[in-house]
């Protein structure tokens, strides 16, 4: 686990039909350590998903470089797997194929594969339904489906794009909870977008502010864990909620009619 | 379980090996049994009835002593089924009479219209009544009973025995009747599946080479799209000229027609993959070729059911056209004498052989499909889609009809 990601003068810029131009990402610098869990908050449409996507190789620059040690993203690999905002287990693969899909796709021996699908199953409670078809599943099962194939690949950072959005309240803390002991298990790197403010202080060690495409604030987040309702409501918790807030141009107003 | 597999392969294997031997096996039946009528007369086997008999308890008897216990719980179930038919029907009266209603108003309607509509200029009624169809139309097809013997090369089997040929003087029978629409329906049905089975290798591969090849697409889709456009009725008399009234040319031809629809309806499965699973796979480390074939060829499959449907569909219009332009045999033949002869009453017969076949072999493929596509969500209601969008008025009713089955 020691992949440092560095983000060094990153722009991404899409041509609009209209021939106007749109600035996904402008100059974005920051780098990343090994093990950190870091939540990229912002509004819609201001870049956070185009951030992953750079990094995950799904979306190629217009300047600038994502890189994982020396080496610069150019494509999209196993090392980077990525949970995404859709529900994309396959639904022609038995949940436990879909577990080891990366890791057949990387050449995996048979006993070893075995071996790590049955784990990850285990680590997110799916073991009983390892021959079920993902449509047997509810919303939130799936979810751990694609969490499960996205850590068992071994990849050292993992990119989840507002993985949790579609889910009811109570399956996300639940998932919440599973997915931050997944986290303290391996001590991968993961980069989690949301616009959530409160699941980002839920999860993160950093926490990314992006507006309009612009870096805006690199928060750390030094709250004990876990983060239940007692530690949120904290005055110092309180002042990370409403600098967020103050950054993302958001009055508390809003937020709470939100 | 590698035992299990063995077996499976043993049992289809060897059922093939004894299906082929069973001709043999019968030339071994002493003489002097009462029902041995068949002979072997210088290599050409002379079928008869209890030949046909005989052969088919050979060949039942394969799966009766190796899968004992799955024949009998077919035949359980067939049994459950054909006792559940009458109260099935009762039933489907009671919450459907609309249907039934409708279907017997058209029959009787047909019948009432034969008595009075104008007889025409034609040999036969206009509108011919269902006892004129199912009765003296059925029975002078005896007179399409001309098949002398099927020669496969390594055996020939003689029929002359099964039935007299009326066509050559003989008297006419019944079943001289089942023989020749069983003749003219298998012929068709072979021509059928050879096309079909061309049509859909050349149109599934065609059609899932081009978007993975872009150089593929670039030099090869113009002329092949080209191709596609040839109107298919103007492609028979072609083929007829190149390849004459053959197996070869009649196969290409419904190949021809099944190929131009699924090529685009493969390519269109193919676009119409959702994104966020190739971007999935590739995140997961799939290599190009792993994410087409393991990602985009089995998430195609949903929409080709409906075009391989379709397809089927649509070549058994293609064979009846080809065998109506230019076969003298199959039901396309007999619609072409039907029509030579302006009997409309025959053209009913061969539209309901046809509205048979083409509706066995679509719930044949359907049931494959199912069975294919198991990991897709099924129905869980027998309710129709109109139902499900009819809204609370129409809920109660319908809920407790399905709880009633």
């Amino acid at each position: 686990m020691s992949t440092v990601v560095n983000f060094e003068n990153l722009w991404c810029v899409f041509e609009h039909r209209s021939g106007q131009l749109v600035h996904a990402l402008e100059d974005v610098n920051f780098r990343v350590d090994p093990g950190e869990f870091v939540c990229v908050v912002g509004r819609s449409g201001h870049g956070k998903t185009t951030l992953l996507r750079v990094l995950a190789g799904l979306q190629p620059p217009t300047a600038g470089a994502v890189k994982l040690g020396d080496t610069a993203v150019t494509g999209p690999g196993s090392d980077r797997a990525m949970v995404f905002q859709q529900d994309t287990v396959f639904p022609w693969l038995h949940v436990k194929e879909n577990v080891e899909f990366g890791l057949r796709a990387n050449k995996l021996p048979e006993d070893e594969r075995n071996e790590i699908t049955n784990y990850w199953l285990q680590a997110v409670g799916l073991e009983e339904f390892a021959d079920s078809w993902p449509r047997e599943l509810s919303g939130g099962m799936r979810k751990r489906v694609a969490l499960a194939s996205a850590m068992a690949v071994g990849s050292d950072v993992v990119l989840m794009d507002e993985p949790f959005g579609s889910l009811d309240y109570f399956t996300r803390r639940n998932l919440h909870e599973v997915l931050l002991n997944l986290w303290f298990e391996t001590k991968k790197t993961i980069f989690f977008v949301t616009h959530d403010i409160e699941e980002a202080l839920i999860l993160a060690d950093r926490v990314i502010l992006l507006a309009e495409g612009k870096l805006v604030d690199d928060i750390a987040v030094t709250l004990p864990r876990p983060r239940n309702e007692d530690v949120r409501a904290t005055p110092e918790a309180v002042g990370i909620f409403k600098l967020i807030l103050a950054h993302l141009g958001i009055t508390e107003e809003e937020a709470t009619q939100a | 379980m590698n035992l299990l597999v063995r077996s499976r392969k043993f049992f289809w294997i060897g059922y093939l090996v004894w299906t082929l031997l069973i001709p043999w096996l019968l030339l071994q039946f002493p003489k002097g049994l009462p029902f041995v009528t068949w002979s072997n007369e210088g290599g050409d086997i002379v079928v008869t009835w209890s030949y046909i008999v005989c052969a088919w308890i050979l060949f039942l008897a394969w799966p009766v002593v190796f899968r004992t216990t799955r024949v009998k719980e077919r035949l359980a179930k067939m049994g459950r089924g054909i006792a559940a038919g009458p109260p099935l029907l009762w039933a489907g009266m009671r919450r459907s009479p609309l249907f039934f209603v409708s279907w017997g108003v058209l029959l009787v309607a047909w019948q009432v219209a034969s008595y009075i509509a104008p007889p025409g200029i034609l040999e036969h009624p206009l509108v011919p009544g269902w006892d004129y169809v199912f009765g003296e139309t059925l029975w002078r097809m005896n007179g399409d009973w001309t098949v002398i013997g099927f020669d496969f090369g390594f055996v020939n089997f003689q029929v002359h025995e099964l039935a007299p040929y009326p066509a050559y003087g003989g008297e006419g029978t019944w079943p001289a009747v089942f023989l020749a629409i069983l003749f003219h329906s298998g012929m068709t049905l072979f021509r059928l599946l050879c096309g079909m089975a061309l049509g859909f290798s050349l149109g599934l591969t065609t059609g899932l080479a081009i978007p993975y090849w872009p150089w593929l697409r670039q030099t090869w889709w113009a002329p092949l799209n080209f191709l596609r456009m040839i109107p298919l009725l103007a492609a028979i008399p072609w083929l007829q000229f190149a390849l004459g009234s053959t197996l070869t040319s009649i196969t290409l031809y419904i190949a021809f027609g099944v190929w131009t629809t699924l090529v685009v309806a493969t390519m269109n499965a193919v676009a119409n993959v959702p994104d966020r699973y190739i971007e999935s796979a590739r995140t997961l480390g799939a290599s190009r070729p792993r994410t087409y074939f393991r990602v985009i060829v089995p998430g195609t499959i949903p929409e080709l059911r409906t075009a391989m449907l379709l397809s089927m569909g649509g070549s058994w219009s293609l064979a009846i056209a080809a065998e109506f332009l230019g076969f003298p045999t199959g039901l396309g033949y007999m619609a072409a004498v039907a029509v030579q002869e302006t009997n409309t009453a025959r053209l009913v017969i061969v539209g309901f052989i046809v509205a048979f076949y083409s509706l066995t072999t679509f719930y044949l493929l359907n049931e494959g499909f199912k069975k294919a596509v198991s990991w897709m969500p099924q129905r869980v209601t027998k309710g129709t889609d109109i139902a499900k969008v009819a809204g609370a008025a129409g809920t109660g009713g319908r809920a407790e009809s399905l709880e009633d089955n």
